[in-house]
């Protein structure tokens, strides 16, 4: 988190570009679905260039963004859930093929395919997870957040935010013990 | 590696499960780059037409487009129509009309019907103002034929000449004496006679 200036100190337009990314990561990660996430993630950004001058910098800039893409993603499951689930799943990409985005370079080939198959069930045990269990552990795990940002960015209590995480983790500790 | 063997569930050790987590989260990023860089590539026309846009995304360049050539589109129509009500005969007309004091000209439209039927209209208040002006000219005439009898009038009354019978009577003198002037006052006598 390396920008968490105050609004004067960076236009918006560097603040996009800076964090888009790591918007859209978030919400691919959490829906599978590349053309969702693209949509939302222009829709985060602009429902934040319109608050821009409202961001007082209480909390880091990449909080508050995805604060706002947590918050677009529960209104598309509260406005349109069945539509919304129904073309999420159908367009999500399989947990096989999400699981091939392995870097190859120095490791072996049964490694490879160990650290593959790792990753194929700890996608299974997302699919599995609750919406607020899945966003906690993304969080964590994969944007690397502290307990405190998550707990800004999904409005809940830290307590709360623990609990959810240690659910998660349970999930896919099961998941990957289950294997053998 | 932790077996609970007490529910018949094996669990995956911290060092699995980190191992796992820290390839899944790799796996997470390499994709997202992918397809991150996937939607930039396709945005990158939207972003070379808009910058400091860009970031929006491709999508939010194609709106951006669509938009701005709605508007040109609606602007282009609004000009056609407003083209089109400036030439009709309606405004042809109301143009010609709002410059009477130019016959030739309109005269130099008659192949339109709007300007033929305005030169038609532009006409007649011409000749009213010349038949004014012949109306003057006569009103003043008579007006000085009246003055000057009047006077012929009043000067035969001082001199005595009070009725008919004393005009004949210079008449008569006058045709007697065989001049052509006897017969000015007879004329006159008898206009007299005939507007009584």
């Amino acid at each position: 988190m390396a920008m968490s200036e105050a609004p004067e100190r960076a236009s918006f337009d560097d603040v996009a570009r800076e964090y888009r990314p790591q918007v859209f990561r978030f919400l691919l990660s959490s829906l599978r679905d590349p053309e969702m996430a693209e949509t939302l993630t222009q829709e985060c950004l602009l429902k934040a260039y319109r608050n821009w001058a409202g961001f007082r910098g209480d909390s880091q800039v990449l909080t508050w963004l995805l604060r706002i893409a947590i918050n677009l993603q529960k209104d598309q499951w509260r406005n349109r859930r069945l539509q919304f689930w129904r073309q999420t799943t159908a367009n999500a990409v399989d947990a096989g093929e999400a699981a091939n985005w392995l870097a190859s370079e120095g490791s072996t080939p049964e490694a490879q395919v160990m650290a593959k198959q790792q990753v194929k069930l700890v996608w299974k045990a997302v699919e599995k997870l609750s919406e607020r269990q899945r966003t906690v552990f993304l969080l964590r795990h994969v944007e690397e957040m502290e307990i405190a940002e998550i707990a800004h960015a999904t409005g809940l209590s830290e307590g709360t935010v623990k609990a959810h995480l240690s659910r998660a983790m349970g999930r896919v500790r099961e998941e990957l013990g289950g294997r053998r | 590696m932790n077996h609970e063997t007490n529910n018949k569930r094996m669990q995956a050790s911290d060092e699995e499960l980190e191992q796992a987590i820290a390839s899944f989260r790799q796996s997470v990023k390499n994709w997202s780059k992918q397809e991150h860089a996937a939607a930039r590539a396709a945005g990158l026309a939207a972003q070379s037409r808009g910058r400091g846009w860009g970031w929006f995304g491709s999508g939010f360049g194609s709106w951006l487009w669509m938009s701005a050539g709605a508007v040109a589109a609606a602007c282009a129509v609004a000009v056609v129509i407003v083209a089109g009500h400036g030439s009709g005969p309606v405004q042809q007309a109301r143009a010609v009309r709002l410059a009477p004091a130019q016959p030739d000209q309109a005269r130099s439209g008659q192949a339109q019907s709007g300007q033929a039927q305005t030169a038609e209209q532009v006409k007649p208040e011409s000749a009213l103002a010349q038949t004014n002006a012949q109306t003057d000219a006569q009103t003043t005439t008579l007006a000085e034929a009246l003055t000057e009898r009047t006077a012929r009038r009043a000067a035969a009354m001082q001199a005595g000449d009070e009725s008919d019978e004393a005009l004949l009577a210079a008449v008569d003198n006058d045709i007697s004496q065989g001049t052509a002037k006897a017969l000015a006052p007879m004329a006159d006598w008898m206009g007299d006679s005939a507007n009584r």
